[in-house]
């Protein structure tokens, strides 16, 4: 039985329709006039197809203009493709958009994307980190830490004794640990990629214990010695990339939306690696039998220091009530009676002159 | 004897898509891009724009877009060759580090990237409307590309001067021209908007959106949407009728706030239904002369597959609709 379509014909002068009854006959297509005339189109010179939209349409000629046909009955493609070649882009845009298998498989893709962004992005970002090669590592923080002290004030005599006091630590590390003394009113210290850290002068006059400066490099040592910049880069570069990629046919609004969850997520992980940083630097104390107090003590100075400044809504750091809170559970987990040292003592008292 | 003129028949237009069959192809776009490194983007293009201009319906036929991915990527190498060769001069000049030479490259970029829109604007606009057509009737652009190009030479220098002033004299030229050489078979298009008309709208709309917070701004776009569109005329055998723009600030304003929260609660995944949304609020509020009778446009227009002011202009990112 031949199953007929009825179709609206254009004959491409005009624009005028005619109601046509369209049949596929032994490889072309055949079209009747409401006036019962009937003329064949060959598969030869079908110039165009297109299932995109909710209409079939045809075009057929050897040049511009071509006639047209336009078919709204959707079975006319399950016979059409028997018998025509149909593009696999095309399969895919007209057949996933009426199949309801589709619905299930639009909702997967979506969970992957979320997935491999939560889950295997970060671990795959932080085994490459953890792989980098550690004189990449080095030399990339050296340029950084070249670039960031070329317009700096280093204070050339503390940062002498600040390295000797650091030796007192007697840490075991592969990593060329330089510290700078950088001349600034801001009570700050940070730890570049590679074996930098940077100290600002202000943040040494607000110390006045030994144990909180042991605390504060244990700290900032261990951001060096557990890679955490240069995993934090390679999340954050695998991150951008991943959603640049996603996001490549969305527009502004969703853009900016996304990109801020993004950053939202890097600050979660970058408190986590403060965590890791405070909990390497106590057992550092620990294994110098230094008072653990000197951690929370720097915290409680930090947060005297944070009284002055604006809430942070977001910040890179855990809360500092948290991280007291931290020291003290580190300090019933792990008993020691602290030993007084009086190296770490005479070049504490150095810095302060 | 005839009494009685016949009626004329309003022309509907409407746009037909649904969110779940974009989304469809933006994720079916996403994945072929990214497993071809990017090199199915050009078949993406068409993929949306064929789903956008199919589902603009006059009186329940639907435009369609003839573009094809073959096109758009024969642009992109025309373009990027083009592109290759400039970034090969100045990264040669930079790396003989003669300062001259890197200033001489320098300008000559930026004037590329300046002067070469108004050539994708002719070519876009050839493009898109070729590859456009409705019943069987293409759209056409006959614009001359010299014309075009002299116009926005001398127009974007004024408005240098004047420190942006000229800006709105200088968009209502190029629409004018571009509009006025645009046509639908045998039916041709004008548009008499003013300049000065268009500096007051954007001068009262930037002041008031300010005292109001922003929120005037909603109701400033709706005149310039509506400015824009009533100033369309599309002439029929000598006869002039005008479009008519229905846009009401209220309903503007509401459907941006639901765009931006379908777009913000969804982390963008509702970005097809808002792009419907808006096709779908646009398109209805423009109201067709009843005079012309769509089944009489005769072909006029030649065709033309050149596809890489269409790539230019997307590089650049300027929106044509």
């Amino acid at each position: 039985m031949q199953q007929v379509f009825k179709a609206r014909y254009f004959d491409g002068k005009s624009s005028k329709p005619y109601t046509v009854f369209v049949s596929i006959e032994s490889g072309s297509i055949v079209i009747q006039t409401e006036d019962e005339k009937s003329f064949t189109w060959e598969r030869s010179d079908i110039h165009e197809t297109d299932f995109s939209s909710a209409i079939v349409t045809i075009r057929y000629g050897n040049e511009h203009p071509y006639q047209q046909l336009e078919i709204t009955d959707h079975e006319f493609i399950d016979v059409y493709r028997k018998i025509f070649h149909i593009s696999f882009a095309q399969r895919w845009l007209h057949f996933g958009s009426t199949s309801s298998i589709l619905g299930l498989l639009v909702l997967g893709v979506l969970v992957s994307i979320v997935a491999g962004y939560l889950y295997v992005l970060p671990f795959v970002a932080d085994r490459v980190a953890q792989h980098f090669p550690m004189d990449y590592e080095v030399s990339m923080g050296a340029q950084i830490m070249d670039s960031y002290l070329s317009d700096a004030k280093i204070d050339d005599e503390k940062t002498e004794t600040i390295n000797l006091f650091f030796k007192q630590l007697n840490i075991q590390t592969e990593y060329p640990i330089k510290i700078v003394v950088v001349k600034d009113s801001v009570v700050n210290a940070f730890a570049m990629p590679g074996g930098g850290i940077v100290v600002y002068d202000e943040m040494l006059q607000q110390i006045d214990k030994p144990e909180q400066l042991a605390a504060l490099l244990s700290h900032e040592f261990s951001h060096v010695q557990l890679k955490h910049a240069t995993r934090n880069i390679f999340r954050s570069i695998a991150g951008s990339l991943f959603i640049s990629i996603v996001l490549s046919d969305a527009n502004g609004i969703a853009n900016l939306v996304i990109e801020n969850a993004h950053q939202l997520r890097n600050l979660k992980y970058s408190r986590e690696l403060e965590h890791e940083a405070d909990e390497n630097g106590l057992n550092i104390l620990r294994q110098n039998r230094i008072d653990a107090s000197g951690m929370s003590d720097l915290f409680l100075l930090l947060k005297l220091q944070q009284r002055y400044e604006p809430e942070e809504i977001v910040s890179t750091h855990p809360d500092l009530d948290s991280r007291i809170q931290f020291v003290k559970s580190f300090q019933k987990e792990h008993d020691y009676a602290p030993a007084s040292n009086d190296s770490l003592r005479y070049y504490f008292n150095q810095l302060r002159n | 004897m005839e009494l009685l003129t016949p009626t004329p028949q309003p022309n509907r237009l409407a746009f037909t898509g649904q969110g779940f069959k974009l989304l469809v192809i933006m994720l079916v776009n996403w994945v072929f891009t990214v497993f071809t490194l990017g090199l199915y983007y050009p078949w993406a293009r068409v993929n949306t724009l064929k789903f956008l201009y199919g589902n603009i319906v006059l009186n329940d036929v639907p435009f369609i877009f003839h573009g094809t991915g073959k096109e758009l990527f024969k642009g992109f190498l025309k373009f990027f060759a083009l592109l290759i060769v400039l970034y090969g001069g100045y990264a040669y000049a930079v790396f003989s580090k003669d300062t001259g030479l890197i200033l001489i490259f320098g300008l000559l970029f930026f004037a590329f990237i300046v002067l070469i829109i108004p050539f994708a604007l002719h070519g876009a606009f050839r493009y898109r409307l070729a590859r456009t057509s409705w019943s069987g009737i293409h759209l056409g652009y006959r614009g001359n590309r010299k014309h075009l190009f002299f116009d926005f030479i001398t127009s974007a220098g004024l408005t240098l001067i004047t420190f942006g002033l000229y800006y709105s004299w200088m968009v209502n030229g190029l629409r004018t021209y571009i509009i006025g050489n645009s046509r639908f078979g045998s039916i041709k298009f004008s548009y008499t908007g003013s300049g000065g008309d268009l500096f007051i709208i954007h001068l009262k709309g930037y002041f008031l959106s300010m005292f109001t917070l922003g929120l005037y701004y909603f109701w400033y776009r709706k005149e310039y949407l509506n400015y824009l569109i009533d100033n369309i005329y599309l002439e029929k055998n000598g006869q002039q009728y005008p479009l008519k723009g229905h846009i009401l600030g209220g309903s503007f304003f509401a459907l941006s706030i639901i765009n931006l929260f379908l777009t913000v609660f969804t982390l963008g995944i509702a970005i097809p239904w808002v792009t419907v949304r808006t096709m779908n609020f646009m398109i209805e509020n423009i109201e067709l002369p009843a005079e012309i009778n769509f089944e009489q446009i005769e072909q006029t227009e030649d065709d033309y597959a050149d596809a890489t002011g269409e790539d230019v202009l997307d590089f650049l990112d300027i929106g044509l609709i």
